[in-house]
C-alpha cells in the first residue's frame, strides 16, 4: 500500500514536472526590445511571418532582423541600451540583457574593402557572437563593440590601396603570368 | 564634169612634217609616262611583294631598297629594329609618320621607343596613337600594357576596356590579365570607374573572375561596386549567390538574396519562400530551384481546388528523375518545425513514388524528415511533416522533392504532380 502510494507520488511529481516543462516550452516568447529608428528596408521574421520593420515594433527572443542594403535600424533595450544595426546585417534576437552584456548575435556582410573606400557596406564579421558592424551604447557593451570595430578597421586598413604602384612590376607580372594572354595574336600591321 | 576631173590642190603637203614631229613628241612623252608609271608600278609591286611577308627582316629591308617611302615596309622595319636597333627603328618611324601622320601603330611604336628616354613625350605619342585608332582593339590592348608599365592603372583599364569593346576576341586574355592584377593587388578600386559604366564585357568578366581561386573577399568587393542594373545585376547576383552557397556562407547568401527581392516578391516571404507558387520560379538563392528539364517540365499555372491564383504542375516525361528536381534552400535557426503542403498526383506512375524531404545542408548532410509518398491519382490532399533542426551541424536546410528508391533503383517517373500551399512554421515556444 505504502509502495503504491510512493509510486503514485512519483507519477504525480513526474507529471507536474512534465507539465511545467511543457508549459515553459509553450510559453509565449518574451519581448526583448523595441525598434527605434528604421531607415530603408528592414525585414523582421517573427515565427513564420516576415514583416517590414516599423518604429516602435516589439521584437521577441528568436526573432530575426534583416537590415537590407542601404538601410539602418536601431533597437532599444531596457534599461537604456541601444543597438545600431547597419546596412547588410542580420540579428538573431537573444536575451533581454544581450545588449548590455555585448553578446549580440549580429552578422554584417559586405567587403572589408568596401568599408575601406567608403562604400556603404560594413566589414565582414565571420564570428557569430560579436557585435562588429554595429554600434551599441550602453553599460558593458562598449568594450566588446569597440574591440570588434577595431578588428574590422584593422582589416580594412590592411586592404587599403598601396600608396605607390610600381607599374614595371605590374607589367612584369602580367607578362610573366602568361604575357601571351595579353599579346595581340595578329600582327599590328593587319590592323592598318 | 571637168571641174570634177581636176586633181585636188596640194594644200596639205607643206604641213606633213609638223604633225609628224608633234606625233613623235607626243608618242615619246606617252612612252616616257607609261615607262615611268610602269617602272613605278614595278618597283612598288616589288616592294609590296617583299613587304608582304613581314616575318623576314631581309625582305623588309629589300623592300625599302626598292621604295624608300613604302609605309608598310617602314613600319615593319621599325618593328624588326625596335629591340636591337632602336635608332634605326626611330628613323623608320619618323620617316613613316612624315609620310602618314595618321599611322596609329607608328605612333604607338614611337611611344614605346620614347617612353624610356622622355616619358612626357612618350605619353603624348601614346595618346596620339589611341586617338588615331579608336576601334583597333589590338592597339588599345598594347597601349593599355604601356600605361600599366607607367603605373597608370586606371588609364590602362580604360585602354583595355576600349580593346574589349572593339575586339570581343581579346576579352578572354584580358580577363586573365585583370584577374592577375586583382589577385596581386588584392583590391578592386582600379575597376571602379569601369564597373560603374557597366561595359558590355563586364557581366562576362564578373562570371569569369567570381569563380575560385579568386579570393571571395575580392568577389565581394567587385559585387559591391555599383553600376549594374536590371538583367546585368541579376546575372551578377546569381553568380555571387552560387559562390556563397557553394562555400557555405549561408547567412550572407540569404541576405544577398533578400536584397535582390522586389517589394512584390518580399510579400511572399516566409520560412518557405513563394510557398503558394504565386510567383514564377526564380532558380535563384533561396527561391525554388528546378533541375532536369529534360525529365520534368515544370509549369506555374491555374487549376481547380487551389488557394491563390496559381499552383505548380510537374509533368514527368517517363525518364529517370534526379533527387531534388524541385528544391528550395531554407535558413532555419535550430528548433522544431512543421511543414504543411497540398499535393494532387494525376496518373503519377513510378516504382515507389516521389516525396517531399528535408535535408541538412552545409554541415553533416542528412535527411531530417520526409513526407508521404506521392503516387497514383487522387484529389488535393494535405500532408504534414515535422522535424527538428539540431543546434549544430545543420546551418542550412533544403526542402526538396525526391524520388523514392528504397526497394527499387528505378528512378523513372511519368504523369503529373500538382503542388500548392507550402507553409512552414516553428512549433512550440514561437
Amino acid at each position: 500500500m505504502c509502495q503504491e502510494g510512493g509510486m503514485k507520488r512519483t507519477a504525480i511529481f513526474l507529471t507536474s514536472i512534465a507539465l511545467v516543462v511543457g508549459a515553459a516550452h509553450a510559453a509565449p516568447p518574451q519581448p526583448v526590445a523595441k525598434l527605434g529608428k528604421v531607415e530603408g528596408v528592414v525585414v523582421v521574421n517573427q515565427g513564420e511571418r516576415f514583416t517590414q520593420a516599423r518604429r516602435g515594433m516589439t521584437v521577441y527572443q528568436g526573432d530575426r532582423i534583416f537590415v537590407m542594403e542601404g538601410a539602418v535600424a536601431e533597437l532599444a533595450y531596457e534599461p537604456r541600451c541601444r543597438l545600431r544595426l547597419s546596412s547588410n546585417s542580420m540579428l538573431l534576437v537573444g536575451r533581454a540583457d544581450e545588449c548590455a552584456t555585448g553578446h549580440v548575435q549580429v552578422r554584417s556582410f559586405g567587403p572589408h574593402y568596401a568599408a575601406a573606400i567608403g562604400l556603404d557596406a560594413p566589414s565582414v564579421t565571420d564570428t557569430e557572437d560579436e557585435a562588429a558592424g554595429t554600434a551599441a551604447e550602453g553599460a558593458g557593451a562598449e568594450g566588446a563593440v569597440a574591440e570588434a570595430a577595431a578588428a574590422g578597421g584593422g582589416t580594412a586598413a590592411a586592404m587599403a590601396v598601396p600608396a605607390t604602384l610600381s607599374g614595371v612590376v605590374l607589367y612584369a607580372l602580367i607578362a610573366a603570368g602568361g604575357g601571351a594572354k595579353g599579346t595581340p595574336t595578329e600582327t599590328p600591321v593587319s590592323a592598318q | 564634169m571637168t571641174a570634177l576631173a581636176e586633181p585636188a590642190p596640194a594644200v596639205a603637203s607643206p604641213r606633213r612634217g609638223r604633225p609628224s614631229a608633234l606625233r613623235w613628241l607626243g608618242v615619246s612623252l606617252l612612252v616616257a609616262v607609261v615607262a615611268g608609271l610602269g617602272w613605278r608600278m614595278f618597283v612598288w609591286g616589288m616592294a609590296d611583294w617583299l613587304a608582304a611577308d613581314g616575318e623576314d627582316p631581309h625582305r623588309v629591308h629589300a623592300a625599302l631598297h626598292w621604295v624608300a617611302d613604302h609605309p608598310r615596309a617602314l613600319f615593319l622595319a621599325a618593328q624588326h629594329d625596335l629591340e636591337h636597333k632602336p635608332a634605326e627603328a626611330r628613323e623608320h618611324l619618323e620617316h613613316l609618320l612624315r609620310l602618314e601622320p595618321g599611322h596609329a601603330w607608328g605612333w604607338l611604336l614611337l611611344a614605346e621607343l620614347t617612353l624610356a628616354r622622355n616619358e612626357t613625350l612618350g605619353r603624348r605619342y601614346l595618346e596620339t596613337a589611341q586617338r588615331f585608332a579608336p576601334w583597333d582593339g589590338n592597339l588599345h590592348l598594347r597601349a593599355g600594357n604601356q600605361w600599366l608599365r607607367l603605373g597608370e592603372l586606371s588609364r590602362s583599364v580604360a585602354a583595355w576596356d576600349r580593346a574589349m569593346a572593339a575586339s570581343p576576341a581579346l576579352r578572354r586574355p584580358l580577363f586573365g590579365q585583370l584577374e592577375t592584377l586583382l589577385n596581386y593587388l588584392g583590391q578592386v578600386d582600379f575597376l571602379e570607374t569601369v564597373a560603374r559604366r557597366q561595359p558590355v564585357w563586364w557581366a562576362d568578366f564578373f562570371r569569369y573572375v567570381a569563380r575560385p581561386p579568386t579570393d571571395l573577399e575580392l568577389v565581394r568587393a567587385l559585387y559591391a561596386l555599383e553600376g549594374a542594373e536590371g538583367e546585368a545585376r541579376m546575372a551578377q547576383r546569381r553568380v555571387f549567390l552560387d559562390r556563397l552557397i557553394r562555400e557555405g556562407h549561408w547567412q550572407e547568401a540569404y541576405l544577398t538574396w533578400l536584397n535582390a527581392l522586389s517589394s512584390r516578391e518580399r510579400r511572399h516571404l516566409g520560412l518557405v519562400f513563394n510557398g503558394g507558387f504565386e510567383l514564377p520560379l526564380s532558380n535563384l538563392g533561396f527561391g525554388w530551384r528546378t533541375r532536369a528539364p529534360q525529365a520534368v517540365k515544370i509549369e506555374h499555372r491555374r487549376t481547380y481546388g487551389i488557394s491563390g491564383d496559381r499552383a505548380l504542375a510537374l509533368h514527368y516525361r517517363g525518364r529517370a528523375v534526379p533527387d531534388g528536381h524541385l528544391a528550395q534552400y531554407l535558413l532555419l535557426p535550430p528548433g522544431r518545425y512543421r511543414l504543411q503542403y497540398r499535393a494532387r498526383p494525376d496518373s503519377l506512375k513510378a516504382e515507389e513514388g516521389v516525396r517531399i524531404a528535408i535535408h541538412c545542408r552545409g554541415g553533416r548532410e542528412r535527411r531530417l524528415a520526409s513526407g508521404q509518398r506521392l503516387l497514383g491519382v487522387y484529389q488535393w490532399r494535405m500532408d504534414v511533416v515535422e522535424w527538428t533542426v539540431p543546434e549544430t551541424g545543420c546551418p542550412a536546410q533544403e526542402l526538396r522533392l525526391d524520388v523514392v528508391t528504397e526497394r527499387h533503383r528505378n528512378r523513372e517517373v511519368k504523369g503529373v504532380l500538382w503542388l500548392d500551399d507550402f507553409r512552414l512554421r516553428p512549433v512550440g515556444g514561437q
